[in-house]
């Protein structure tokens, strides 16, 4: 192999292991993300709790005036079998703010810090390579496979989520035009195939980049052991 | 502070949360007409602190009212009309605040035909509305309760009677 191949080795290892850098800052970023998801619930269920505490203490003028709409695990709207609107838009809101915030934390990642050592060369890409710690690479491949499908699957519920949002306003009109009840089970039901055509692309994307991952491990395994038993023969 | 722990504090504030969301009670509103007296009887247990609305619209027979309210103080008020007039419509809200932290009460019950009364842990506050009750006085007498706060309403004469209750067991 050319010292030009080497360097031209080097670098997609080196692209693929900041891919897997990105993918563990996302592992780390999903505490903020369920961080914020419950920040929405305690927005929510405080919003509640201050309705519920302010029709207790006489501020509404009779129960027919209280905002039904709100409740969500108040005994009075049937516990928590009964979903309002507003916790759906609360928790949607708390899902659309966290991946927002993971997506701009990730555009924020530090990559390519390695650039400037491989323009040295093939001297500098055999630099990088010695330093790599291969142990900590492949936990962190492990690591990164696992964070991306959590987070593809966060990202599935949020999209359901919205899409029962969205989807409530028509149903509730047209419920009113055949004259039978909210059916949240249905509506949930109903949602579902809206998930799958909207994120059918991101599937796609999330499962190749999963596959990719998998890939990438067992190659740098191959390429590992390669490396080391040139070393020792230098 | 670390992000997990934050996290943690959040799920332990959630959960607080709902525990007090889930000691709120809400009494479903009962109503009824009354052709003759009727008897009103709110019942919780002594840490409640709850809120009831009670509308009593008089009617009319022969052009004239006659309907009158004893609350629970033994205070009364009459509200009468004559000539065809049409009698004021009663609405108001009280509220019956907790009186203390009542350890180891299990409730009670008073049973009255279908217009039973019960409280419990689970259930602390509830309402019973009895119509057409010949003589509210020894009606009392003979459905007196136990372990639990009773506040009785009685109204003579005909009259339309719409209650709702609200409270928080904390």
């Amino acid at each position: 192999m050319s010292e030009t191949a080497v360097v031209v080795k080097v670098e997609e290892l080196m692209r693929a292991l900041d891919q897997v850098k990105k993918y563990k800052a996302l592992a780390r970023l999903m505490v903020d993300f369920l961080g914020i998801v419950l920040l929405s619930f305690v927005a929510l269920f405080s919003l509640e709790l201050f309705f519920n505490f302010y029709y207790l203490t006489g501020h509404f003028q009779s129960y027919f005036s209280y905002p039904n709409i709100l409740s969500t695990v108040t005994p009075s709207v049937g516990g928590f079998s009964s979903t309002s609107f507003v916790a759906l838009i609360f928790i949607a809101a708390g899902i659309i703010a966290g991946i927002f915030w993971v997506d701009r934390k990730l555009k924020r990642s530090k990559l390519e810090q390695w650039k400037s050592t491989l323009d040295e060369g093939f001297a500098g890409a055999v630099k990088l390579l010695q330093e790599l710690n291969w142990d900590t690479v492949f936990d962190d491949i492990r690591t990164s496979a696992l964070a991306y499908g959590l987070y593809a699957a966060i990202r599935i519920i949020g999209y359901w989520v919205i899409a029962m949002v969205i989807l409530g306003f028509p149903y509730s009109i047209a419920l009113n035009l055949i004259h039978t009840d909210f059916n949240f089970y249905l509506l949930a039901f109903l949602s579902l195939p809206f998930v799958f055509i909207f994120s059918k692309k991101d599937l796609q994307k999330k499962y190749r980049q999963i596959t990719s991952l998998d890939n990438l491990l067992w190659e740098l395994r191959w390429f590992n052991s390669e490396f080391k038993s040139a070393e020792f023969k230098t | 502070m670390n992000r997990t722990w934050l996290v943690l504090a959040l799920i332990l504030v959630i959960a607080g949360q709902l525990i007090v969301l889930s000691s709120f009670h809400e009494v479903n509103g009962q109503q009824g007409f009354s052709e003759s007296n009727a008897i009103i009887t709110v019942a919780k247990l002594s840490y409640v602190n709850a809120r009831i609305t009670l509308s009593i619209f008089p009617m009319v027979s022969n052009g004239t009212s006659n309907v009158e309210i004893i609350f629970p103080n033994g205070s009364s008020l009459n509200l009468t009309s004559t000539n065809g007039a049409t009698p004021s419509v009663y609405t108001k809200t009280f509220s019956l605040p907790r009186t203390g932290d009542d350890f180891g009460n299990e409730g009670g019950s008073m049973s009255g035909g279908n217009n039973s009364i019960s409280v419990t842990q689970d259930k602390p506050f509830d309402i019973s509305l009895k119509l057409d009750v010949d003589d509210p006085q020894s009606y009392l007498l003979t459905h007196s309760v136990q372990d639990m706060q009773v506040s009785t309403y009685i109204v003579y004469g005909r009259a339309l009677i719409s209650i709702s209750g609200y409270g928080v067991a904390l």
